[in-house]
């Protein structure tokens, strides 16, 4: 088991590793960012000395090698817009995002592992089929369109719920929390029904085939044999079984619904990190964009961690392995 | 959402090849595949005969007559011909806006995941027949690339390139060729350890001949099923990054790029920019999807039992 951890962590270092160095020459190659940040009138003195205080003069394996030194300290740079440390920028939006990323898939999980179930116990009736039709709906849906349309339907139309922003937040150990006042509720609850469209499709998919393939397995039949009603078998046994795949789904989709939050983030103008990433790709903020790529990748790496932690919980074969 | 692994259970190979008549027997027996495919079929002569089709050219500002800017559906323009589905906010006949849009973004999609299938096969083939290093390090690179997210790789790509069609491809094809080579490597090694493929061995056949004229043809099947979700993907993904603004250029108005200009006009209850370009995306993409899923289950082995 542990050795099995530090090999993930061992990789998950590796991809860390990789990514940073490909960012770093990417990011290299976009373009001068003097340019954008001195009033095109000020002359030659004045972009030397700009350049020179950005570390911009030095060859480019000099700057590598800074970068991967100053990282490894926890300094990612300074934005050239907000003035201040890249990383404290990333930090200070990384909890809206966090926040609205974990709310979709807590949405997604509550109703879609029900509807699965549903879908399962009940094969090829009407139930399962307007399911799986409506999850192949809901993943084909681009999430950008899915979110204009519930602006215009719960926002324009029906005015019950606001269109943008986070509303009133809740400082908890200093961090920001829309979840905790019933106006930032409101405020969350459209972008968190958007970005759960998705996993909302595949966790119907999957917890449907879970259900399938455990209804005709032995212990099942053992188990309704005993004599226990349909839904203690459920409920004791197979929700147990269909677990597994479920939490790996929602630990792989944690990850892309942070990244698909840049969508989301944008439609409803969340103040969160992905909306950050845009804005600074259209100014080149370059340390913005590095310190959001490296804060990401870490993010996935510890989700990745912690599911493989969650496996060996719920499933005692892989512990022995 | 526009992404990532869309196919969640592996494809299968399916030994007895891709029989087409399997396919339109399954389309014919379930009127929703039939339907999709027709509407499929519909809207790729549509993007075809564009130019025929729409009362005016989208592009050729003066055509448009700022006058008859965000008008709504039906009503009728300065010169008296009447607007379908209304106008936009330089006068653009929304008609004409969709078809040449739906060009753009059936073109963007068909080229991307094209050369996506053929890297990702080649590099799948290859990996999956020769195994041991070369299998080892393409699977990695493979792992690597799949364990952050697809939209992010893309966004960081366009980020470092640029907003352009050929950025775009270059993109997608960059996210989509691993789940070819996925899928591709899978088979290959399914098919590589089978008596015909021995046989052509002992018969003295070079690799080159074993892989392209006795493998290749025998993957096809699962390689259908993942290229008709990955064009589905591809389209949605192009419309995704270009309404964030660093997919197409506003020159190359897709199917995207409508629904994100429409976007601040949907506030004032001006539906229709947005609204009919993202109902024909919808459509399209939700067409590819229920496609795949019917031919999924026409090639599946295990259904002939």
């Amino acid at each position: 088991m542990t050795r099995f951890l530090l090999h993930r962590l061992s990789q998950s270092i590796l991809v860390i590793l990789v990514v940073s160095t490909l960012i770093f020459f990417g990011v290299f190659l976009i373009g001068d960012p003097t340019t954008l940040l001195i009033p095109p009138e000020a002359n030659q003195a004045t972009v030397n000395e700009v350049k020179r205080s950005l570390g911009l003069d030095l060859p480019m394996h000099q700057q590598y090698l800074r970068f991967l030194a100053n990282a490894i300290q926890g300094d990612l740079g300074r934005s050239y817009v907000f003035r201040v440390s890249a990383l404290v920028v990333i930090f200070e939006r990384l909890p809206a995002t966090l926040e609205l990323a974990f709310s979709a898939m807590f949405i997604a999980v509550v109703i879609g592992v029900p509807l699965g179930m549903l879908a399962g116990c009940y094969p090829d009736s009407w139930v399962d089929r307007t399911l799986m039709i409506g999850s192949t709906f809901g993943f084909s849906v681009p999430t950008f369109w899915a979110g204009l349309l519930f602006i215009l339907l719960f926002s324009v139309n029906l005015g019950w719920l606001p269109a943008s922003g986070r509303g009133d937040t809740v400082s908890v150990y200093g961090v920001h929390l829309s979840l905790l006042t019933l106006d930032g509720l409101t405020h969350l609850l459209l972008p968190a029904f958007n970005l759960a469209v998705f996993p909302l499709a595949f966790i119907i998919r999957l917890t449907r085939s879970g259900m399938r393939e455990a209804i005709g397995l032995d212990f099942v039949r053992f188990a309704l044999a005993q004599g226990n009603t349909r839904w203690q078998v459920i409920r004791i046994y197979v929700l147990k079984f269909i677990s597994i795949p479920i939490v790996t789904l929602v630990g792989m989709y944690l990850g892309v619904l942070i990244a698909f939050a840049v969508v989301t983030e944008s439609v409803y103008s969340w103040p969160g990190t992905g909306k950050l990433i845009i804005d600074s790709i259209n100014v080149l903020d370059r340390p913005v964009i590095i310190a959001y790529i490296m804060v990401t990748v870490l993010v996935f790496s510890i989700i990745n961690l912690i599911v493989d932690i969650l496996y060996s919980v719920l499933d005692p074969r892989i512990r022995t392995e | 959402m526009a992404s990532d692994h869309i196919l969640l259970e592996p494809v299968s190979a399916a030994p007895q090849g891709l029989s087409i008549t399997r396919v339109i027997a399954e389309f014919k027996g379930h009127p929703l595949a039939a339907l999709s495919a027709l509407f499929f079929l519909f809207a790729v002569l549509a993007a075809i005969f564009a130019p025929l089709l729409a009362t005016q050219n989208p592009y050729d500002l003066a055509t448009l007559n700022l006058m008859d800017s965000r008008l709504p559906p039906h009503s009728e323009g300065m010169l008296g011909e009447v607007f379908r589905l209304g106008t936009d906010d330089l006068g653009r006949d929304m008609v004409s806006a969709i078809l040449y849009g739906l060009r753009i973004s059936l073109m963007v999609g068909l080229v991307s995941s094209l050369v996506a299938m053929i890297i990702g096969t080649i590099v799948g083939l290859v990996s999956g027949y020769f195994g041991k290093v070369i299998d080892s390090v393409a699977m990695r690179l493979v792992d690597m690339q799949l364990s952050i997210p697809a939209i992010l790789v893309a966004i960081i790509l366009l980020a470092v390139l640029g907003r352009g069609v050929e950025k775009i491809i270059i993109a997608l094809v960059t996210v989509q060729w691993v789940y070819f080579a996925r899928t591709a490597r899978g088979s290959a090694l399914v098919e590589t350890k089978k008596e015909y493929v021995q046989a052509c061995t002992v018969l003295g056949y070079s690799h080159f001949r074993i892989i392209c004229f006795h493998i290749l043809p025998n993957i096809l099947p699962p390689l259908t099923v993942v290229a008709t979700v990955e064009f589905a993907v591809a389209i949605s993904l192009e419309a995704t990054l270009s309404f964030l603004g660093v997919g197409l250029p506003i020159t190359e108005p897709s199917l995207g790029l409508l629904i994100a200009n429409g976007f601040a006009y949907l506030l004032n209850g001006e539906y229709w920019i947005s609204i009919f370009p993202g109902i024909t995306l919808l459509l399209l993409v939700f067409s590819l999807n229920i496609m795949s899923d019917y031919i999924r289950v026409a090639i599946n082995p295990r259904r002939q039992a």
